[in-house]
């Protein structure tokens, strides 16, 4: 089972006081897969990133990681890592070019051309001589993803690494994942708030609600899940799921904030769902046919458990 | 630990801060042994143109030397915790009592290096402008700051744990000015009126570093009598081993 998932969390919870910042996370990452870690603000992503590049501890649970399970373990994987968490950090008196020769040294990589190696990979060989200060967001984050790209790692961990990036960047960026895990078999996990970027690259996805992982499935089962869907808006979107169950036979919806529902299944005839609603005084705001992407997924998820809460 | 303590050097090495810092030190006491050999030159019945007095004067302000170790623990710190750099280590399998031991390896290279580099231009520059009274002045110069560089580790020591602990180099300022300033100043008050603290005054690293005691009329630097050797070893000592263990157990508590 280890051989296969480069990252495997059992139960893994981080408390900051009486607040769950992750709770019971069994989240597994496939060796050689992209893994795009989805969530909202305060869901658990950056706290289960955080973890496993040791710069937090968890409360409570385990986890595995290149096969290592214990503190040296962990430390000795991490040579084998890139990383960025948050924005990157850097020295801001030193140049670009100098920031990642400090890193070189600490690592240990031979090659001095490995720095300019890396910056031209990048995309930052012009501005190699500026100090970090002096560098824009969008160069920033690329050296940030330069330094994680250092040393040929096999896994990559990266919170949010186009932040900040224009779309020519965002491209580049994300060819640059593609090519690293297609010709290098680099496994990555990846966060990001962009979905439809995540939706681009990865295999694999692990949502998180507050903390919790809702779902992890995997690229083809989130594409047989992801379908056509009917989206109708109602003045009662309580009375009308019950009616949807006991008229309509349908149990495969789900309800969202604004009495919005979202009905998986039977929608070949739109019209049944409208004359549901005005057969019985419920007020139809909006009805419209909708295909599935990755952000509504999650939505529905999210929406889902919320209801079952 | 070799690799991180190459990274630091090459840091240090390309910013400005130790340079300049140095620059400053060595810049105001070449400036004062130009202002006294010019008045020696003005008036050559000057009786302060000369080695013994330079040599004894900056003697004098070791204690000042000592307060300047704040200075150079924060330059080799940095600002690894609002730089997040510190992160970037961690995350690249450096555990953090790594990180911090050989930050204090690398401060105390660097802390001897600009030492010595400031000493060498200043007893360089007093040799070339002002009268030489002899080498007796400048032996006991150098014996005292020998003598108290257990005194200027501790300092530089003390600066850097607490800017690990701390995470800002303002808030390690104030606790280093709390615990070898205000903290001896209050002791030296209770002492006044309680003997324990009579005592205890007499043991702190603030008040001994690049103290003077008198035997009879002549001041001798405290290390120099018996009682005054074992102050310097067991207050020198204590004080590295008790900020060392307080900074590898915080650091190994505190996260990121």
């Amino acid at each position: 089972m280890s051989e296969e998932y480069i990252i495997q969390s059992h139960g893994l919870t981080k408390m900051y006081g009486q607040t769950a910042a992750l709770k019971n996370a069994d989240i597994r990452v496939r060796k050689g897969s992209i893994y795009g870690l989805v969530g909202n603000n305060g869901a658990g992503k950056t706290t289960f990133l955080k973890i496993l590049t040791g710069w937090i501890r968890p409360t409570a649970g385990s986890f595995t990681m290149l096969g290592e399970s214990t503190e040296a373990g962990y430390r000795k994987a991490r040579t084998r890592i890139g990383s960025i968490i948050e924005a990157p950090g850097f020295y801001p008196k030193l140049t670009a070019k100098q920031n990642l020769e400090y890193y070189r040294l600490q690592r240990g990589i031979p090659g001095k051309d490995t720095v300019d190696n890396v910056l031209e990979m990048v995309g930052l060989s012009q501005a190699a001589g500026k100090k970090f200060c002096k560098l824009s967001l969008g160069m920033k984050q690329r050296l940030g993803l330069g330094l994680a790209l250092m040393g040929e790692p096999e896994l990559l961990i990266l919170d949010e690494p186009i932040n900040g990036l224009d779309p020519a960047g965002i491209v580049e960026v994300r060819n640059l994942l593609l090519k690293l895990n297609k010709e290098k078999g680099v496994t990555i996990l990846i966060s990001s708030h962009i979905l439809t970027e995540l939706e681009n690259i990865a295999t694999d996805y692990g949502f998180l609600n507050t903390g919790e992982l809702a779902e992890e499935i995997g690229v083809e089962k989130l594409r047989e899940k992801c379908r056509t869907f009917l989206e109708i808006q109602v003045t009662d979107a309580a009375a009308y799921a019950a009616l949807l169950e006991s008229e309509m036979l349908c149990s495969n919806y789900c309800v969202l904030p604004d009495n919005r529902i979202h009905i998986m299944e039977k929608v070949d005839n739109v019209s049944d769902y409208s004359a549901l609603a005005v057969s019985h005084g419920i007020g139809l705001l909006g009805l419209e046919m909708k295909e599935i992407n990755l952000e509504n997924y999650y939505m529905n998820l999210i929406g889902s458990r919320k209801e079952e809460a | 630990m070799l690799n991180y303590i190459k990274s630091e050097l090459y840091r240090i090495a390309h910013q400005e801060g130790v340079y300049v810092f140095g620059g400053i030190c060595a810049g105001l006491l070449v400036l004062m042994n130009i202002v006294l050999a010019w008045i020696k030159w003005e008036n050559p019945t000057f009786r302060y143109g000369n080695t013994w007095f330079v040599f004894g004067f900056v003697d004098d302000v070791l204690g000042m030397v000592f307060v300047m170790t704040i200075i150079m623990g924060c330059l080799v710190f940095g600002d690894e915790y609002k730089d997040r750099t510190i992160g970037n280590s961690i995350a690249f399998g450096d555990s953090p009592v790594m990180v911090y031991l050989g930050k204090i390896i690398v401060s105390l290279i660097v802390s001897v290096i600009t030492l010595a580099a400031v000493v060498a231009i200043f007893v360089g520059s007093a040799y070339l402008l002002l009268e030489d009274s002899g080498p007796a002045a400048l032996w006991e110069f150098l014996r005292d700051y020998l003598a108290n560089s257990l005194f200027l580790v501790q300092g530089v020591l003390a600066a850097l744990t607490f800017c690990f602990l701390s995470g800002s180099k303002g808030a390690a300022t104030w606790i280093w000015l709390a615990v070898y300033e205000a903290f001896p100043m209050v002791v030296s008050l209770l002492g006044l009126k309680f003997p324990f603290f009579s005592k205890l005054d007499g043991w702190l690293a603030g008040n001994l570093a690049g103290s003077h005691t008198y035997i009879g009329k002549e001041a001798i630097a405290f290390w120099q009598t018996p009682e005054g050797l074992m102050k310097l070893l067991v207050a020198g000592c204590a004080g590295i081993v008790i900020f060392l263990l307080l900074g590898i157990l915080g650091v190994r508590r505190k996260e990121l």
